[in-house]
């Protein structure tokens, strides 16, 4: 059994496996920018809306922040569902302010609503040479509902054997 | 329920990385080899041995090796199941061959049995900055053991729906 057709994002870079890609930006941070990463990574000064946000954009399974090269470059790096601009576009829509906010600490990021955005990410992107996910046709949609299902399950038969 | 980033916490013991629930990232940058990067891009992820050898490694999220740098670098990003020693004996008991194949194209790496193996790998760790997981209480064994139970929910319903 191999883990499932894998391809170049239609149109995009980046690696799928299944229905479930990966997107790697590798660029240099603006003057500031690790600090002000760290900041809005820490608790005392940090994001707090960031997890709700980011857990309202349904086709996002995991995300990194990686700053390297002594604070000069930094990785961001996703797991997601489904096409690279729709993904793009969830965020654009769903948390344009926190998008604006973290990805601000690159060097030449223009704003999630200027025209040129989706330029720059695919400008910064690598495509991974390796990509491998454990499930790849269970989308974060499908994880939900199978926790639901399963959960009623357990629910039903604690109710048999009570 | 109101959580900032700093649900993610250091992983325990020693080890470098950030955890959330029971998820955490491992992210390597570490140089290549001269011809490491097109020897890298030559493996096929998805090959029978290589996919079921992934998969047999049932600690494993994700993992992708991103080259950068002109073919002189690369990223190793994971996500994980579990403590950090235990991962990395998965994968130098589980499929020490595929190890030695992908990391044999590092500078300097000693090979999955040295004993200094671990050493080696957590000097080229980077702890994230930020780690996000869509779903950090489910490891691996549970997204599949839920998918296996809403599958049968559905063949249940499916079969009293002919």
């Amino acid at each position: 059994m191999s883990n499932g057709p894998e391809s170049i994002v239609p149109n995009r870079a980046g690696r799928r496996t299944g229905v479930v890609s990966e997107f790697t930006i590798v660029a240099p941070l603006a003057p500031g920018g690790a600090q002000r990463l760290r900041m809005l990574s820490s608790s005392e000064t940090g994001d707090p809306q960031g997890p709700d946000n980011l857990r309202s954009v349904r086709t996002l399974h995991d995300l990194r922040w990686v700053i390297f090269d002594n604070d000069t470059r930094a990785i961001f790096a996703t797991t997601y569902d489904g096409d690279w601009d729709s993904y793009i576009d969830d965020f654009a829509t769903g948390i344009p302010d926190m998008m604006d906010a973290w990805f601000s600490v690159f060097a030449g990021y223009p704003g999630i609503t200027h025209p040129t955005v989706k330029d720059y990410f695919a400008a910064h992107q690598v495509t991974a040479a390796l990509w491998f996910s454990a499930y790849p046709t269970v989308r974060t949609v499908d994880i939900d509902r199978n926790q639901r299902v399963a959960r009623a399950v357990e629910a039903l038969l604690d109710a048999a054997n009570p | 329920m109101p959580t900032s980033f700093p649900d993610t916490e250091m992983l325990p013991t020693n080890r470098a990385g950030r955890r959330v629930g029971q998820v955490s990232e491992l992210t390597v940058i570490v140089p290549l080899k001269p011809g490491g990067a097109d020897y890298l891009r030559s493996l096929d992820m998805t090959s029978d041995s290589a996919g079921d050898g992934l998969m047999g490694i049932r600690t494993v999220h994700n993992l992708r090796w991103v080259i950068f740098d002109n073919d002189t670098r690369a990223i190793f990003a994971t996500a994980y199941d579990g403590d950090w020693d235990a991962y990395i004996d998965d994968f130098a008991t589980g499929i020490p061959a595929q190890m030695d194949a992908m990391f044999g194209v590092v500078e300097g790496y000693p090979g999955i049995t040295a004993p200094h193996i671990k050493d080696f790998i957590a000097a080229h760790q980077v702890t994230a900055a930020t780690w996000f997981v869509a779903h950090p209480d489910l490891r691996v064994t549970d997204v599949e053991r839920q998918q296996r139970i809403a599958q049968a929910v559905d063949g249940l319903l499916d079969a009293s729906n002919p």
